[in-house]
């Protein structure tokens, strides 16, 4: 659905925690999330840091939709991840 | 008479008898005996062979943890030295695909022990894994496990004794993309007219040449101004209102809504839940902005940093969905966005 949407000329930035495979069927702007079942998140931090920590997140997501891309390029911010 | 064969089994934490989505984290536990589908596969094997042991592990932590899994996977595999190893079947769950798919890409180029796994043809594994193994097609649910057992077990056992393997057409794997060359009395001018005279006259005929499933696109040119752009958040991870007005089902979902967030600061837990059938729900329930982050561009909004939170939320069911439905629905709201005049969007997946 995300490259359907990226060919209509609307930028998409994919968060998802399997960035290989979303690389591997074509999506361009994939963001890395943190796990499959929360992937803007983390439950083990307290909530304040469990919020930076999603906000990291939607800053490179962000950062993502601003960024020209060719090819399936992945975004990712080593300190979200578990 | 060929001497019993051995057969390692891999399979994930649901089939092998340890939990569902909240066990998905378990590491490799090995059993020196057929567990789950594995029984049905002793039994079709009889006196044929055994099963020397099971790998089970974790969907999530296979996936999430691969190199670590793989590893881990090829050391007790290379230690129950098996003639063929079976992975699966894993029908339409995805991270159980990939598992199955890497374990039989590993074992077969790394101890070059041949191996076959099944699942539905609509598994994103399929098209990562079927050059590297053997992948037999499965229904979508485990309703078609009677049928995929023996000719997996047949398949396996082929495998093993070194019986050679003809092309996919003929055997029933999924075609590799690998070509053989095959004699043919035709000309390629007289193979391309019957072609041709078939499809003119709406006879089935078969493409000498199929194009691959997964086509690429041109991707969208990026923003150049966030502070005026209008971000739509997009899920696939079934966050519905509660009570699911919509009556979203948990999975095969083809369709898809949108719920106004327009007057909201942050998703709470008592107004949302996740209508998905494929992810451990519990983290979700607790904060619906780990899958959904509208408190985040809530945030950013107030702030400045991004222009507009477009009003509403646009939700879907991510799971056993085919492509061409999911082609679709994409389709459909790109008409929505379009229409609301929206910059970008941010799209969430489990």
């Amino acid at each position: 659905m995300a490259k359907v949407m990226e060919a209509s000329g609307i930028p998409v930035a994919l968060i998802t925690a399997l960035t290989t495979l979303a690389k591997d069927v074509g999506a361009p702007r994939i963001v890395q999330g943190v796990r499959i079942p929360h992937p803007c998140g983390n439950p083990a931090l307290p909530s304040d840091r469990d919020r930076a920590v999603r906000r990291r997140i939607v800053m490179m997501a962000l950062k993502a939709l601003q960024t020209s891309v060719v090819n399936p390029t992945s975004f990712v911010d080593p300190s979200v991840l578990i | 008479m060929t001497s019993p064969i051995r057969i390692v089994h891999y399979v994930n934490q649901f089939f092998g008898g340890i939990g569902g989505e909240e066990r998905a984290d378990t590491e490799l536990l090995i059993r020196e005996h057929p567990v789950g589908p594995g029984v049905g596969i002793a039994r079709a094997l009889g006196e044929r062979g055994r099963i020397v042991a099971t790998l089970i592990g974790g969907d999530n932590y296979f996936t999430e943890r691969m190199d670590v899994a793989r590893s881990a996977a090829l050391e007790a595999i290379e230690r129950y030295r098996p003639d063929v190893v079976i992975a699966g079947p894993a029908f339409n769950a995805g991270r159980y695909g990939m598992a199955c798919g890497e374990v039989c890409k590993a074992v077969t180029e790394t101890l070059r022990i041949p191996s076959v796994t099944a699942m539905s043809p609509h598994n994103p594994a399929v098209s990562l894994y079927r050059r590297s193994t053997y992948i037999l097609p499965t229904g979508e649910s485990a309703a078609s496990m009677p049928h995929i057992l023996p000719r997996l077990t047949a398949f396996a056992h082929r495998l093993a004794i070194g019986d050679a393997i003809g092309p996919a057409e003929r055997e029933g794997y999924m075609p590799r993309g690998i070509r053989g060359i095959i004699l043919d009395e035709r000309s390629a001018a007289q193979r391309a007219a019957e072609m041709l005279k078939a499809k003119l006259t709406g006879e089935p005929y078969q493409t000498e040449i199929p194009v691959e499933v997964f086509q690429p696109v041109s991707p969208a040119a990026p923003l150049q101004d966030l502070t005026t752009a209008t971000i739509a958040l997009v899920t696939t991870s079934g966050l519905v209102p509660r009570g699911n007005p919509d009556g979203f089902k948990s999975m095969n979902e083809s369709r898809w809504a949108t719920y106004p967030v327009k007057h909201l600061d942050a998703l709470a837990p008592d107004e949302w839940e996740p209508i998905h059938g494929g992810y451990d729900a519990r983290f979700a329930r607790e904060n619906p902005n780990r899958v959904v982050p509208l408190d985040v561009l809530r945030e950013l909004e107030n702030e400045g940093v991004i222009g507009r939170l477009h009003a509403d939320l646009i939700v879907t069911v991510g799971v056993g969905t085919p492509v061409e439905v999911c082609q679709r629905m994409g389709e459909e709201i790109v008409d929505e966005l379009h229409r609301a005049n929206v910059s970008a969007a941010i799209f969430t997946s489990n």
